[in-house]
């Protein structure tokens, strides 16, 4: 007698069992051609992304004064800045993006024993190292959807902000304060600096772990202070 | 490197996969072989991209819930269906070898059923593929695969007589499992 399996079976006996190689390396084709696309996509939207950051950023920058534009660093004045779009498009994991060890050149301003898997340094100045995941092109000042280190401005309390979360970064004091977009670490690096760490929550970091990435973290002499 | 990896994995499965993927897309088309071929090629696609998030010991499932979506995707969406033109030819030409009797009342009698009671059927008929499993590629709840098992079994039953008073309202066939399967929806 007939079971369902057995008729669903039968009904299906036609379709090829093993497919040709021409038919896999059509599959083959089709999905590095999709995979491509995705990331030209990529590539387009935090381009985009990075130039609205940039542009809105500099009517409500903090630049460094005294300086000449391939010196400056802008600070976002609201991390929030574009934070919708990327927020909303990029993907987030429920562990984040793992911390791995830098073997590239380091940096004049702040040395860095780990980075984020798949990431690498976009810039670095005496004001600011930017991190950015493979594939983004566009300006390292520009911080959505990025991972930026620098000291706390020279204007304004030098204290760690009052409305955070504290953590410890090694055995230093520290304070996460969670934005809408990112979130920023700001801690005390045991040899008078406060040091800064902004990283979007596209990286889907916990406290522990934004403070494990800074733990890697060296400010050199040619670090300085921004303004503003 | 990792691009070669990822090359050689997804073809290794391709091969492997291939085949039941494409069983499975023609009954959840009725029989349409252009469209199976369709859904296949999406669901291969989509994973090609995701490939290096998709664990290894969760493809399969992966592939189940891709393929239902698609095809519930596309029967949401029926302008989908139109005719395009494309710059490209196919990469294959599919010649439809006429249908047995068999296929013909069985896609037929799948057709009438709606797209995602006809899912439930297949995927818990075809592979056997668990009430939870087939729940999760299913995006609903594992009462509502049962509930959905059952009413499609019965209107597969009462369309095909080869079917009738053949117990197989379960995967093995047994009848308590038919009680167990309906008594929490």
């Amino acid at each position: 007698m007939n079971d369902i399996k057995q008729l669903l079976n039968e009904a299906t006996r036609s379709v090829e069992a093993v497919p040709s190689a021409e038919v896999v390396e059509a599959d083959v084709r089709r999905g590095r051609a999709a995979l491509a696309r995705a990331r030209r996509r990529r590539t387009i939207r935090n381009s985009v992304i990075g130039m609205a950051a940039t542009f809105a950023l500099v009517g409500g920058s903090i630049t460094v004064g005294g300086l000449g534009d391939s010196d400056r660093a802008a600070v976002p004045s609201d991390p929030r800045a574009g934070s919708s779009e990327a927020t909303a498009k990029e993907p987030g994991t429920a562990t984040g993006v793992r911390l791995v060890a830098y073997t590239g050149k380091q940096p004049d301003g702040f040395i860095v024993d780990r980075v984020p898997e798949g990431w690498f340094i976009q810039g670095s100045r005496a004001y600011s190292l930017t991190i950015a995941p493979e594939g983004d092109t566009s300006h390292p000042d520009g911080f959505v959807g990025k991972l930026v280190v620098m000291l706390l401005s020279r204007t304004g309390p030098q204290e760690l902000p009052k409305n955070g979360e504290p953590v410890k970064v090694g055995d230093q004091d520290g304070v996460v304060v969670h934005q809408d977009a990112s979130d920023t670490l700001t801690y005390r690096d045991g040899e008078g600096h406060i040091v800064q760490v902004q990283a979007w929550k596209t990286l889907g970091w916990t406290n522990d772990r934004l403070a494990g990435f800074a733990e890697g973290v060296q400010v050199t002499a040619h670090a300085k202070q921004g303004v503003g | 490197m990792k691009q070669d990896s990822r090359e050689e994995q997804f073809r290794t499965y391709v091969t492997r996969n291939r085949g039941p993927l494409l069983r499975t897309a023609t009954l959840l088309a009725s029989g349409d072989s252009h469209r199976a071929e369709d859904l296949v090629q999406t669901v291969l696609l989509r994973m090609y991209v995701a490939w290096p998030r998709i664990r290894h010991e969760t493809r399969d499932a992966y592939a189940r819930r891709t393929l239902v979506n698609a095809h519930l995707d596309e029967r949401r969406r029926p302008h989908l269906r139109h005719e395009r033109t494309h710059a490209e030819l196919p990469d294959v030409v599919v010649e439809d070898a006429a249908p047995t009797d068999t296929e013909t009342a069985v896609f037929r009698a799948l057709a009438e059923l709606p797209p995602r009671m006809r899912a439930a059927v297949v995927l818990r008929h075809l592979y056997d593929v668990s009430v939870s499993d087939t729940a999760d590629a299913l995006g609903c709840s594992e009462g509502t695969v049962k509930s959905q098992t059952a009413r499609g079994l019965a209107q597969l039953r009462a369309a095909l007589p080869e079917l009738a008073g053949d117990g197989s309202d379960h995967p093995t066939g047994r009848a308590a499992d038919v009680v167990k399967e309906t008594a929490h929806e």
